[in-house]
């Protein structure tokens, strides 16, 4: 991408949950535990660019985005949108940053209200934020329709009545009738049928291309995200652990838990096995994150700094950043296997 | 629901041949399970919906054969089917040869002696098919003490050998734990292990790692794949993922609106797919296509229940449907040495992969 | 020909829906339909009028002349179970109403906002909810003084609670659906969200408490009005008829027996007119 500043930015964004503490607790005054959903993410949206975010369930990408858009209060760290800080804004400046970043859930049986049909859910949305003069909504309403390619009587349908990618298409001309500048989509295709997936991917990356959307995509489908992708986050327990060139970061992934995750989607191709052994154990429970780098206890190259220092995202030349204190020598080893096998 | 039974009765048949199903190279060995013309109709009489339409396929010992298709496509109906579950919601038509009897006509008694015993059944959601308030241990035991003729100590034993079997890390500590105490793929793995109990032939796994982390489906997929070689278990593997079924799977069967569409061994299916709804769903998987290039996509969506169309049931979204599609079902033939196929207008998708 | 039958098949569902739906409801909505009719116009179907002693009939059973007998005082029982329609009815309406919009703003608001609100809200329903309504209600009557405008204030005083519980648990149970977040990521305000999105879909249990709510009262109204505290005599209302045919329950059964049937035959209407309700604002799909 360019030079230029990034449209969206995070900085070192944290987000706790606080559970709710056991009777016993409360009684011996212990100190709340909390669910360190995200600890400390930084990162950077381009204007016009996808970056995809991958990890495994409870990683913490769901809360991210409902972060960004603020459905969370923020916490720690803080995300500058426009360069403007997008935390502490009035009721005002709030709406009017979600106007510029809308977000598309990814259960198409919940997102939309049953009681209301797909023109009142677009005029709602045109008429709140005054997109367009009230004669000229229902004009507005037809477009919005074409624009996702759903039939224009659909706006006097309610939701029932559509399948499942059609009823995400209605959620994304509810996104798109506010004219956003960046969609957040979380898991946007991940309820819907193969077949029907790539409908619907293929709307995105054709209104991307025609609106100049940036946007978030958040799934945990590792081929989805590497098609439409420009650059992608792999976030491990609430951290990335690299992040970078979609391209670099699938087809060589340095951070051993990039290499253990992104290999063990598996292909279509029979004969393609996964080269890598399956990673052992199972994700740390986010109220106990390991200390030192969270993938220790997972992670074959584990040394004793890494149960001790927690590694921050570094930049290494002909790859994207990486958290881990041994990339050196993984970034060597990687070297050596691509010299005697340069074709994966 | 657990799907053994408690019937502490040990039955004849429990004895079996073992040595035929450790080796699956042999030349065409007999059929373990035998599905002929399964139809399965939701209600009863003339207004019932046909879930399931005439579904024909054979399970070789030791052979894993993958059931793929969308949802509503039938497939997890068609599994269900072989075990009777799907009795009491409507009406099963056709055979079901399990070594030579008809699963179909027994009576829901004879039928409880083989699930659980020769079949047996893990499901999508590992917590609603395990008793949440019975420890681990008791329901591995439980099934152990139904179908096998071990005393209490050998059972525990053996529960504990097979918890270990499925890969649970320090499995003696584990069996007094309850299953809320497990994470997702530790319940899928405990749920293994109860299926494991009796040593089936057949394992019918519907979507065993839908709900599960690609990490983890690669350890689950990884214990199905060698538990079936160590044991010598046939494995029927229902998935909407065609790389679950690339992985696992010894020959795919393809299914649409309730009918098979081709079925064939894996390499045949994935690489030179001839039905244009196979093709159709392998080329909309983004894998070996340029990076936000445009996915191939079907038209349209599957058919619901009630409004499958009279016809070929896919030819309202085939690029190469004829009048006859709209109005003939095409039944399944023989096209190839090895594939069936239900089509009028066989396509052939030339196989891209550089090998 | 497909499309034909297919088209048949779905009307055929839907009417057989319809059907089933009718039955219950379209009873319940004739009960309440002729309840209301007889609550507004007493005069045109009660033969008699309610208080006027007639010594020539004292407690005549039922008869041709006097269908449901009369008192010991000779007023006609029929006339009067008519006319306490328009005083029952009302109670019914009149105990439940404010209850109902109090509740369901509560409600929505303690359940959309939670936090302290919420906190201090459930200290309010376990103090409420531990004592029995009825004991609760009495001791209310007791300190405002007994009559029907006291009891209305005594019974709303409790009764929002249930209400707001309720509507609580439905709110919470909507905003755990996406199209709540989403309409916060739409930037609309949070009146907005609560009003025209949540409590459409969360109203319908409210509704159906609403119906059998309103059963409730009038058994209610007529508890507290046969022991005095509610309607008061000579104002017939069914729990005073009932109260006063006590005495004579064994010479005249038809006093109490008549307004006891009343009673039934409206609280009846009311479930089936809930049920029916319930039925009809189920989001399809």
């Amino acid at each position: 991408m360019t030079d230029k500043q990034p449209l969206l930015q995070v900085r070192n964004l944290t987000h706790h949950f606080k559970t709710n503490p056991p009777l016993v607790d409360l009684l011996l005054r212990r100190a709340p535990r909390f669910i360190k959903v995200l600890n400390g993410i930084d990162l950077h949206l381009e204007r016009g660019e996808t970056l995809g975010i991958v990890g495994e369930s409870g990683c913490g990408k769901s809360t991210l985005a409902r972060c960004l858009v603020g459905l969370y209060p923020p916490q720690g760290g803080e995300i500058l949108f426009d360069n403007q800080n997008v935390s502490n804004k009035t009721r005002a400046e709030q709406r009017d940053y979600n106007r510029r970043v809308q977000m598309m859930f990814q259960d198409p049986y919940s997102s939309l209200n049953p009681r209301m049909s797909v023109g009142q859910v677009l005029h709602e949305a045109l008429s709140v934020h005054k997109m367009r003069p009230e004669a000229e909504i229902q004009n507005r309403i037809n477009e919005l329709l074409d624009l996702v390619s759903l039939p224009r009587d659909a706006a006097g349908k309610l939701p029932h009545e559509f399948s499942g990618g059609q009823r995400q298409r209605i959620a994304i001309a509810r996104a798109l009738s506010v004219e956003p500048e960046v969609l957040i989509a979380d898991e946007l295709v991940s309820a819907l049928d193969v077949s029907v997936q790539a409908q619907v991917v293929n709307l995105l990356l054709d209104l991307q291309k025609h609106l100049g959307l940036t946007i978030l995509f958040v799934a945990h489908d590792l081929r989805l995200v590497r098609h439409v992708s420009h650059r992608v986050a792999v976030i491990y327990l609430g951290s990335i652990v690299e992040i970078g060139d979609s391209d670099n970061v699938f087809s060589s992934p340095v951070h051993p838990y990039s290499r253990a995750l992104l290999n063990a989607a598996p292909s279509i191709d029979p004969d393609h096995k996964n080269s890598m052994p399956p990673l052992k154990g199972e994700l740390p429970s986010p109220l106990n994150i390991p200390p030192g780098c969270a993938f220790h206890g997972r992670c074959p190259h584990a040394t004793e700094i890494c149960r001790q220092d927690k590694p921050l995202l570094k930049k290494r030349e002909g790859h994207g950043e990486i958290a881990c204190h041994h990339t050196e020598s993984l970034m060597a080893t990687l070297a050596e296997a691509g010299e005697q096998a340069p074709q994966d | 629901m657990r799907h053994y039974s408690s019937d502490p009765a040990t039955g004849a048949e429990q004895t079996q041949n073992r040595t035929a199903a450790t080796n699956p190279e042999i030349a065409n060995p007999p059929a373990l399970l035998e599905v002929r013309n399964l139809s399965m109709s939701f209600g009863l009489g003339q207004s019932g919906l046909l879930a399931i339409d005439k579904v024909s396929f054979a399970v070789k010992p030791g052979e894993i054969l993958g059931l793929v298709g969308e949802s509503g496509s039938g497939k997890s109906i068609t599994l269900r089917s072989v075990l009777g579950l799907t009795r009491r919601y409507g009406r099963v038509n056709g055979e079901i040869l399990w070594k030579n009897r008809d699963l179909n006509k027994l009576n829901n008694r004879d039928l409880q002696k083989i699930r659980g015993r020769e079949i047996a059944m893990i499901f999508q959601e590992p917590m609603s098919s395990l008793n949440p308030l019975l420890s681990v241990g008791l329901q591995i035991t439980e099934n152990l003490r139904a179908h096998t003729g071990l005393g209490r100590a050998e059972r525990r034993k053996k529960a504990i050998k097979l918890l270990d079997l499925v890969g649970i890390p320090s499995a003696a500590a584990r069996l007094g734990d309850y299953p809320h105490q497990f994470s997702g793929g530790m319940r899928q793995r405990v749920m293994i292990a109860i299926a494991l109990a009796s040593e089936p032939e057949l394992l019918l796994a519907d979507e065993p790692t839908t709900a599960l982390d690609v990490t983890i489906q690669q350890q689950i997929l990884d214990l199905i794949l060698a538990l079936s070689r160590e044991m010598g278990m046939s494995v029927i593997m229902v998935t909407h993922d065609l790389g679950v079924a690339a992985q696992t799977c010894d020959r795919i069967a393809v299914m649409y609106g309730g009918r098979l569409v081709e079925v064939g061994p894996v390499r045949n299916i994935l690489r030179n797919p001839q039905h244009p709804y196979s093709i159709g769903l392998l080329r909309s998987v983004p894998e070996n296509v340029p990076p936000r290039s445009e996915l191939y996509s079907l038209p349209g969506i599957p058919p619901g229940l009630g409004n499958r169309p009279s016809g070929c049931c896919f030819a309202p979204r085939c690029p190469v449907a004829t009048a006859r599609c709209a109005v003939e079902k095409p039944d399944l033939f023989q096209s190839g040495e090895k594939v069936s196929l239900a089509c009028f207008n066989p396509q052939n998708l030339l196989s891209g992969t550089p090998q | 020909m497909t499309n034909a039958s297919l088209s048949l098949k779905k009307r055929f569902s839907h009417y057989k829906y319809l059907r089933g739906l009718q039955s219950g409801f379209i009873a319940g909505l004739t009960i309440l339909g002729s309840s209301l009719i007889l609550a507004f116009f007493p005069t045109f179907f009660a033969p008699y009028d309610p208080n006027v002693f007639d010594f020539t009939a004292l407690q005549s059973p039922p008869t041709a002349l006097h269908p449901f007998g009369t008192d010991n005082l000779g007023r006609d029982t029929l006339s009067r179970v008519i006319w306490a329609y328009s005083v029952n009815m009302q109670m019914a309406l009149l105990a439940t109403i404010f209850s109902l919009i109090t509740g369901v703003l509560v409600g929505a608001m303690v359940g959309y906002y939670r936090g302290l609100a919420d906190i201090i809200f459930g200290r309010c329903v376990d103090a409420i909810i531990t004592f029995p309504f009825l004991v609760l209600v009495i001791a209310v009557v007791a300190v405002l003084g007994p009559g029907l405008i006291n009891m209305y204030i005594a019974i709303t005083l409790v009764g929002w609670v249930y209400y707001a519980r309720l509507m609580r648990a439905e709110i919470m149970a909507q905003m755990a659906n996406d199209y709540a977040s989403a309409g916060k990521v739409m930037g609309y305000s949070d009146s907005r969200i609560i009003f025209r999105h949540l409590l459409p879909n969360a109203i319908t249990p409210v509704i159906v408490y609403w119906m059998t709510d309103m059963a409730l009262a009038i058994l209610l109204g007529s508890s507290l009005g046969y022991l005095g505290l509610g309607a008061q005599p000579p104002e017939a209302e069914w729990g005073v008829l009932i109260a006063e045919g006590r005495n004579f329950i064994t010479t005249a059964w038809w006093l109490s027996l008549m307004p006891g049937i009343a009673i039934v035959i409206t609280g009846f209407g009311f479930s089936l007119v809930g049920d029916g309700i319930a039925d009809l604002l189920r989001p399809r799909g």
